[in-house]
């Protein structure tokens, strides 16, 4: 019976200790032990490193680096999904713009799980101001949240726009939008530019209209620009 | 006589203390429910039905008025089996919803018939929150009801002492009066009649003190409510559920790699190089403090919002993370949300609701084992496609071995991540 009175007390007093620990709530993170196992030494994604600028530890690659694109396991190298992440040879100017209109191509092999990828990558990063359905409906736009309204892909000047206009305006970013280089690697830009292009097809196809051809000189765009 | 002036005294105090646990006992019981209720349906339903909306699934406000879900025991069985229920049974109002949505709900069969009344008992009293001026909200009062157990166990302690000595001193005042000698001297609780009742009490102490003991210290190092202020007050509730904004529009990581990625300042400029200001004035979202939050991304980002250009040097933004994993355990986000297509709400809660984010789940060990021992390998995705490729290999005689290099374990991340 002592022993047990005993027991009893001991629990009452590790119990009350217990309960004394801060929980985690607002600002305060909660007690801890083990404290070395938790907390990384090393400095990680987000940690604050006084050796670096700003104290940033995720640093950006260095400028000019190549992402590897062949298959990790079985070697396999694809010239053109190589070429297509080489570094983007045209500056943010009005005249590269053209240029990369007529000069830039996509190199991918269109096929439905490229456009089923394109499309994820459009709805998660385009069709919130520009709509679903590319008609420049977007959520945040029909709501009246963002009052930079986007231009439907239909319209005149937009339906039959370059490739490389669209992957030029994806990486620099064009008038209110600003660059998606940070979401989507190159590759992942033409398949969401492969995705634009079938919402433009399908829309000529239920309205019976057919595409302009695009501008394909360089003259032409020169006049463009000039007019 | 003053005996019994004491016992006056006694029988007020014990009346006094009766009645407040009996009010404490009320409040806290009929709240348990709905909260036990609140965590299962946030655990369970949440995913596809939002209280006081449409979404995914149908509003559950009134389900219980509806269709065939008036009667309880119909209503239970599709809750656990849809798929059965809706081929067994013949409910055309069932079949209308199936085609309404779209898809049918997946089988809950885990839920007792208790979990599912508890749930129903959430969903019945779920009113549309107030929207209160400044947030002040009297909600902030916790959960937490052992500070209320106490109090409840305290009274109850009190009472039996009180009890106890009135009983005593009545038998004191009988003897003198009858001049009866002294009882026995053998305390009440050593006698056999008492024994089961002394066993019982026992055992529920110990039960209480073990599960006391068992909570406190498995919540020791784990952040379940942390909720940190922000350098800006950025609200998760206006961009991704008011604005719909997708959460990976932002947190590019998480589909591919090992980080869901904190964004740049360069992703808020995504936006707020156009919206300089709230678009309307709520009670909710005041323009008067939150115009003065989109202030502070330029002054981060050392833009000049009236020429739009950027005139000075940028600083970076020091977030405080709120989902910490000890450094012991290795999480990939692609892993999940790419590869097993888990919504990001399954681990970090309803974040889309949150003004500031709060971890909502306790991200236990015993937590992550849970959805591993439920979740189904998907073998159609590519990693299982090249051992299957080996296997045949391997049958057909083509290669006589499977080296580990030829799955991968000459890879320099094998090793250097």
């Amino acid at each position: 019976m002592k022993s047990a009175i005993k027991i009893f007390f001991l629990s009452i007093v590790i119990v009350s200790a217990l309960q004394s620990c801060r929980k985690a709530g607002g600002n305060y993170p909660g007690d801890e032990y083990t404290y070395d196992m938790i907390h990384s030494k090393a400095y990680e994604t987000y940690s604050l490193n006084p050796e670096l600028k700003d104290s940033v530890s995720a640093l950006l690659p260095v400028a000019g680096t190549v992402p590897y694109t062949g298959n990790a396991i079985t070697g396999e190298y694809d010239a053109a999904k190589g070429e297509m992440n080489l570094p983007y040879q045209y500056l943010n100017t009005p005249d590269d713009y053209e240029r990369a209109g007529i000069e830039i191509k996509s190199m991918l092999n269109i096929t439905p799980e490229i456009l089923a990828e394109g499309k994820h990558y459009f709805d998660i990063y385009c069709a919130v101001c520009h709509g679903a359905n590319g008609d420049g409906k977007g959520y945040i736009v029909t709501e009246g949240k963002y009052t930079a309204v986007p231009p439907s892909y239909f319209a005149d000047g937009y339906i039959n726009m370059s490739d490389g206009k669209m992957f030029h305006s994806l990486t620099y970013g064009k008038g209110a939008m600003q660059s998606y280089a940070y979401a989507l690697s190159k590759e992942e830009r033409w398949k969401v530019i492969a995705y634009i292009n079938q919402l433009q097809d399908n829309y000529a196809a239920e309205n019976k209209i057919t595409i302009p051809a695009v501008a394909d000189s360089i003259q032409t765009a020169k006049n463009n620009i000039n007019n | 006589m003053l005996n019994l002036k004491l016992f006056r005294f006694h029988r007020l105090l014990l009346v006094i203390s009766l009645s407040v646990t009996c009010f404490l006992f009320n409040a806290s019981f009929v709240k348990a429910d709905v909260i036990a209720g609140k965590a299962l349906f946030e655990a369970n339903c949440q995913r596809c039905h939002i209280m006081g909306r449409e979404s995914t699934g149908p509003n559950l406000v009134g389900v219980t008025t509806r269709g065939n879900w008036t009667d309880s025991t119909s209503l239970y069985k599709w809750i656990k089996n849809s798929q059965g229920y809706l081929a067994s049974s013949g409910d055309t109002y069932a079949a209308e919803l199936y085609k309404k949505y779209g898809s049918i709900m997946p089988a809950f069969a885990n839920l007792s018939d208790a979990d599912i009344s508890n749930i129903l008992m959430f969903v019945n009293g779920w009113e549309p929150p107030t929207l209160v001026e400044n947030g002040g909200s009297d909600e902030t009062a916790s959960n937490d009801n052992t500070a209320l157990y106490i109090i409840i166990i305290a009274i109850l302690g009190l009472v039996a002492f009180i009890l106890s000595r009135s009983v005593k001193q009545l038998q004191g005042m009988v003897r003198q009066k009858h001049d009866d000698p002294e009882p026995d001297p053998i305390p009440w609780y050593k006698k056999r009649n008492y024994r089961p009742i002394v066993g019982v009490l026992a055992l529920l102490l110990f039960s209480w003190l073990s599960i006391a003991m068992y909570n406190s210290a498995t919540s020791l190092g784990r952040q379940t409510g942390y909720a940190p202020d922000q350098p800006i007050a950025f609200s998760h509730k206006i961009h991704a559920g008011i604005n719909k904004i997708d959460c990976r529009y932002c947190h590019v990581g998480a589909e591919r790699g090992k980080a869901a990625v904190i964004p740049s300042l360069s992703v808020c400029m995504n936006c707020h190089y156009n919206i300089q200001e709230l678009s309307e004035n709520t009670p909710e979202y005041p323009k008067s403090v939150y115009d003065k939050e989109i202030k502070k991304i330029y002054e981060y980002a050392g833009f000049d919002a009236a020429t739009l250009k950027y005139t000075k040097e940028a600083t970076p933004i020091k977030w405080v993370k709120v989902h910490n994993l000890p450094d012991h355990v290795y999480f990939n986000h692609s892993q999940h949300v790419k590869v097993a297509g888990l919504e990001c709400q399954s681990c970090h809660g309803m974040v889309q609701e949150m003004d500031v984010v709060e971890q909502v789940n306790n991200l236990s060990m015993g937590w992550c084992l849970n959805c591993h021992r439920q979740t189904e390998v998907n073998f159609t995705n590519g990693f299982y496609k090249d051992y299957e490729d080996l296997h045949n290999k391997l049958e057909s005689g083509e290669i006589k071995a499977v080296h580990a290099e030829d799955i991968g374990a000459t890879d320099c991340q094998r090793c250097h991540y």
